[in-house]
């Protein structure tokens, strides 16, 4: 196997790495371009472990990651983006809403 | 709970705004837009940015005023004052800085003939200099602006003659707000969407809570208190002789969602501040004309929000959105920010398309005003503002 894409705890998470995007404006894409049942299942993956995640991205400063540690950090930074979809908004598109493209993001 | 869920308060505390209906001529018609160039954008202090946008000497951001159709070279000296100049280069008008931001290398160079400027906009250098007729560097500076800062936000104020200083002008605003701790926030987000619609229209929009149990239904949960179950009420309004600010209350009994619960509990940190000078949980402060100031009281450390609402065209602007916070001290803490900023977000996309709607609406000229209730008065009173301002010869 090549080099782990994510820390050895959390290797059963790599079916996600497409979820794995370093900018706001990526992760706001992805969640209106991603079917409701594929979010759901993101989520079921991401919200059990969540704690834990935290937990180990917490032994790292936050700007002094390692690529592993970054690459889940940016899941579950996605996670946070995607989780009223489930928890409250039970669409990942508000009806009315602006288009995420025209409301852009600079961090 | 503090909040008194009793109808018609607001206009008894303050009888002279009245109860009238608020016209809709000012967000639709060109002739208005352009005394607004004129009388309001051209007059009046502009909020363009913070101090922390420019933390080092030489720092600079360039700063558009389409509705002035004038450019801005926004600077911090070597001496570590901030000043404000024209983004124009004194010789034969030339576009000076063509960046959006940076750091300048030791001077300002045209792009046209070399001229060169410092920090401080003194014209340093011309080449080929003794060719000019009875020549003056000292003449020849760029153009300064008049500039100034309150509790770190950068004002600027485009008339020759300010009629009156930045502190006169922010008034009860500053008295309020002094001393509150903003430079112990970062910026951590800045959205920018260029709205379909008058530059007043997002701006009343937001400026009150009736609409939150209706337009964000599906997004907004129960973080707010509200009469009967029903509708949202402010705790205080203030209006001041161009502001106004009203506040409200968080609800006690918040059941967080499942993940909005986890993050609290994982993302609280030590660095925060309190903003003693907090009205209730949240406040919203209009500083005319075009700026809006939202404190939030948070659990790992108070933070707040800035809108300034940028016109491009009387059915055009673009509205920026800046969110600061406590500093992120490791990763739990950046994903309970990042919920935060998230949730908010998409009620303000929300808003974003709403906002629009209603430009369209009122643009067909369906009717000639709009009536106001008693929570709506922070709107009226802002459109009397305007109106005053915009009469001012």
């Amino acid at each position: 196997m090549n080099a782990a894409l994510l820390p050895a705890h959390f290797r059963e998470l790599e079916a996600f790495l497409d979820w794995s995007l370093p900018t706001e404006r990526e992760r706001m894409a992805k969640r209106q371009h991603t079917p409701m049942a594929d979010i759901a299942e993101f989520y079921a993956g991401m919200s059990s472990q969540l704690e834990e995640i935290i937990t180990y991205l917490n032994r790292y400063p936050h700007d002094e990651m390692p690529a592993d540690a970054r690459r889940l950090c940016d899941m579950a930074l996605a996670f946070v983006e995607i989780c009223n979809v489930i928890e409250m908004y039970k669409n990942p598109a508000l009806l009315k809403m602006m288009e995420p493209e025209r409301f852009v993001p600079y961090e | 709970m503090q909040t008194r869920m009793i109808d018609k308060q607001w206009s008894r505390k303050y009888p002279d705004v009245g109860t009238g209906p608020v016209a809709t001529e000012p967000c639709i018609s060109p002739a208005y837009f352009e005394l607004e160039r004129d009388r309001i954008f051209r007059r009046h202090w502009l909020n363009v940015g913070r101090v922390d946008d420019i933390p080092g000497n030489g720092d600079y951001f360039v700063r558009e005023l389409a509705v002035c159709k004038v450019s801005l070279l926004v600077v911090r000296g070597n001496d570590g004052r901030v000043r404000a100049f024209h983004n124009v280069c004194p010789h034969r008008g030339n576009t000076l800085v063509l960046n959006d931001a940076g750091k300048c290398p030791g001077r300002f160079g045209c792009g046209f003939h070399s001229w060169a400027f410092t920090p401080e906009g003194e014209l340093a250098h011309v080449p080929d200099e003794d060719n000019f007729f009875d020549f003056d560097k000292k003449k020849h500076g760029l153009t300064p602006v008049h500039c100034d800062v309150w509790e770190g936000f950068v004002f600027v104020n485009l008339s020759a003659q300010p009629a009156e200083s930045l502190r006169d002008f922010l008034g009860g605003v500053a008295t309020q707000l002094d001393g509150c701790p903003f430079d112990r926030m970062k910026l951590v987000r800045t959205y920018k969407v260029e709205e379909q619609a008058n530059w007043k229209t997002g701006l009343d929009a937001q400026n009150e809570l009736y609409h939150l149990p209706f337009q964000h239904r599906f997004t907004l949960g129960d973080n707010f208190l509200l009469k009967d179950n029903k509708y949202c009420r402010f705790l205080n309004v203030n209006l001041y002789n161009y502001h106004s600010v009203w506040s409200c209350e968080f609800n006690p009994n918040h059941q967080p969602l499942p993940t909005e619960a986890l993050l609290r509990r994982l993302g609280s940190g030590s660095g925060g501040a309190r903003m003693n000078q907090r009205i209730g949980d949240f406040d919203w402060y209009l500083i005319f004309p075009n700026m809006a100031l939202l404190l939030f009281a948070g659990g790992a450390g108070d933070w707040y929000v800035t809108y300034n609402f940028w016109p491009l065209a009387v059915d055009r602007c673009i509205w920026e959105m800046r969110y600061y916070m406590p500093p992120a001290e490791n990763a739990g803490q950046r994903l309970a920010q990042e919920w935060t900023i998230m949730a908010l977000r998409d009620t303000l996309m929300e808003d974003a398309f709403q906002h629009e709607k209603i430009q369209k609406g009122l643009a067909a000229r369906a009717r000639p005003d709009m009536v106001m209730q008693d929570e709506e008065i922070a709107i009226r009173y802002f459109h009397q503002v305007l109106e005053r301002e915009v009469a001012r010869p």
